[in-house]
């Protein structure tokens, strides 16, 4: 378990201070996977930092698996980072060092005897899926081949608890989803705790239970990634989830927003009960689709017209679907387009 | 009285003595001063801002100094270590001090430029400060090796250059009994063999370069 209490960061950068971190508060349970999500500068790096040491507070402390990290002396730190393992946006791989050799770094920093470390450097390149690099340099690998060296480097020493700073934002779409599935299976394999920074919310709806948002060194929000999606009214989410759901003015009356979860909207034949019982007509403004985690999320933006509206949307929110009218306001008003 | 001949064989003894002598010690002081200034450095591994200044000063001036310039100040010096202030061995305490300083820099430069990251990862694997500076100096060798082929060219223009105290090699044989004896064959010919043995020095570096350079 990791504790962070009344954690703050500054800098002095030419005699002005630079509040990196502010009040810092929280706690993140074994065997979660958690997005900390932000935009440059938020603070995220920095938070992902003081769980294993490379950055200390200026305030405040935290806390792994019930230690103070500032009261352990530098060996005991050393071996506190033992029970962690980083994966770097940029990979951070030795260049003059074939993949074998890489990953051996990590077996000899925690004193592996030579005849153990071919066994278990194969294991963990077959589990990552590169046993046929075993011998190639950083330079002959791809970008997602470079991850998945990095990822095996840092699972080889068995760690408690993974620490992953952007890890699919220098790789493509394609890749990035690869990797997070690979993260995925070794979460389940290893119950890790997991804590993924991004700038990107795609990796975080694909991978992670719960969600924080961080903003110019605070924590902004905390929830599950689900609940995320389902309060698109919250100021601090809506400018992530802008891109993802529509951005448009809404020129029409009686449109109403659906939130639902699940298969609701695909099996129970809902809209079309709705439409001959109530005597609605119906426009599909907008529709979309996400997945999240396994869970799917549907938004449905649907002219509803009619005498019997109100008695229609009641039915609907019975169901078990969230329904709120647009009314000709701009879905997610209250973002500041200029930014 | 020498033939030509045989006063360049013994010259350029004389000067592939003194490059083998200054560069042992050039490369073991200044990769050792070179690691301490990297080391010592702000937001580095082993954080000194007392050394870290004391060493960086010390470096800067003796660079700022110009060799002649260092070799005559250091006359007394030089006097009481070698016993005399003539011939070759005269020559060596005032290379030591010149070339030791310009090669830590470039070992400095050489570490500094390993990308931070790669710094990063390996205080999050939790390596030993000691195993981090081996690790550090293997992914720099390329950068060293070049860096060492410029100290050693460099080395070569300063041992000629030493030729002002009457010091031996190839740059005297040029100077003193070429040219101010009106010996113009001997001054072309010792010349001609200080570049080629410069050529030499950076095609063997540049090879070194080239093939470390294959892997990564």
């Amino acid at each position: 378990m990791i504790e962070f209490k009344n954690v703050s960061k500054i800098y002095n950068i030419n005699k002005s201070p630079f509040h990196a971190l502010t009040d810092i508060n929280l706690t993140i349970p074994d065997g979660a996977i958690i997005g900390i999500l932000g935009k440059s500068g938020a603070g995220k790096s920095t938070l992902l930092r003081m769980v294993n040491g490379l950055i200390t507070p200026s305030q405040g402390e935290i806390l792994v698996d019930s230690r103070a990290l500032h009261s352990l002396s530098e060996r005991e730190q050393r071996f506190m980072r033992h029970t962690m393992g980083m994966v770097f946006q940029n990979f951070n791989l030795f260049q003059t060092k074939t993949v074998y050799q890489n990953i051996e770094i990590a077996l000899k920093a925690i004193a592996t005897p030579k005849s153990e470390r071919k066994a278990k450097i194969e294991a963990v390149l077959e589990q990552v899926g590169l046993s046929s690099k075993i011998h190639s340099y950083p330079q002959q690998l791809s970008g997602g081949e470079k991850q998945r060296v990095g990822i095996a480097r840092a699972l080889i020493t068995n760690p408690k608890y993974l620490l992953c700073d952007e890890m699919t934002s220098a790789l493509d779409p394609k890749t990035a989803k690869e990797i997070l599935d690979l993260l995925q299976i070794i979460h389940q394999q290893y119950r890790l705790t997991i804590i993924f920074i991004t700038h990107q919310i795609e990796a975080v709806m694909h991978l992670c239970q719960e969600v924080i948002l961080m903003e110019q060194g605070r924590v902004t929000h905390r929830s599950t990634t689900l609940d995320l999606f389902l309060h698109l009214d919250n100021v601090a989410t809506s400018t992530y989830l802008k891109p993802i759901v529509y951005d448009v003015p809404i020129e029409h009356d009686h449109v109403y927003q659906l939130i639902y979860v699940g298969a609701i909207l695909q099996e129970k034949s809902i809209l079309s009960h709705m439409i001959r019982h109530f005597s609605v007509d119906v426009n599909i403004i907008h529709a979309k689709i996400l997945l999240i985690g396994k869970e799917r999320l549907g938004y449905l933006y649907l002219q509803i017209l009619g005498k019997n509206q109100n008695q229609a949307i009641s039915y609907l929110r019975e169901q078990g679907i969230i329904v709120n009218s647009m009314e000709n306001t701009r879905l997610l008003e209250n973002i500041d387009y200029a930014n | 009285m020498q033939t030509n001949v045989s006063i360049l064989t013994n010259s350029l003894i004389e000067t592939l003595l003194l490059i083998g002598i200054v560069s042992f010690f050039a490369l073991i002081f200044g990769t050792l001063l070179g690691v301490i200034l990297f080391a010592t450095q702000e937001r580095s591994i082993a954080y000194n801002r007392f050394i870290y200044s004391l060493l960086n000063f010390s470096i800067n001036t003796l660079r700022a100094i110009p060799f002649v310039i260092l070799l005559i100040i250091m006359l007394p010096v030089t006097a009481m270590i070698m016993g005399t202030i003539l011939g070759f061995k005269a020559a060596i305490p005032a290379l030591v001090v010149a070339v030791i300083p310009f090669f830590a820099r470039l070992v400095y430069v050489a570490l500094d430029e390993v990308p931070k990251g790669v710094l990063e990862a390996m205080q999050a694997m939790g390596l030993s400060k000691h195993h981090m500076l081996l690790l550090l100096i293997a992914e720099a060798r390329a950068t060293l090796v070049a860096s060492f082929t410029i100290t050693m060219v460099t080395l070569v223009g300063f041992i000629a250059a030493a030729a002002v105290i009457g010091s031996g090699g190839l740059g005297a044989t040029a100077y003193i009994r070429g040219f101010q004896r009106n010996n113009l064959v001997l001054m072309y010919l010792a010349t001609l063999l200080m570049i080629i043995l410069v050529f030499v020095i950076q095609w063997i570096g540049d090879s070194v370069v080239k093939r470390l350079k294959q892997h990564s």
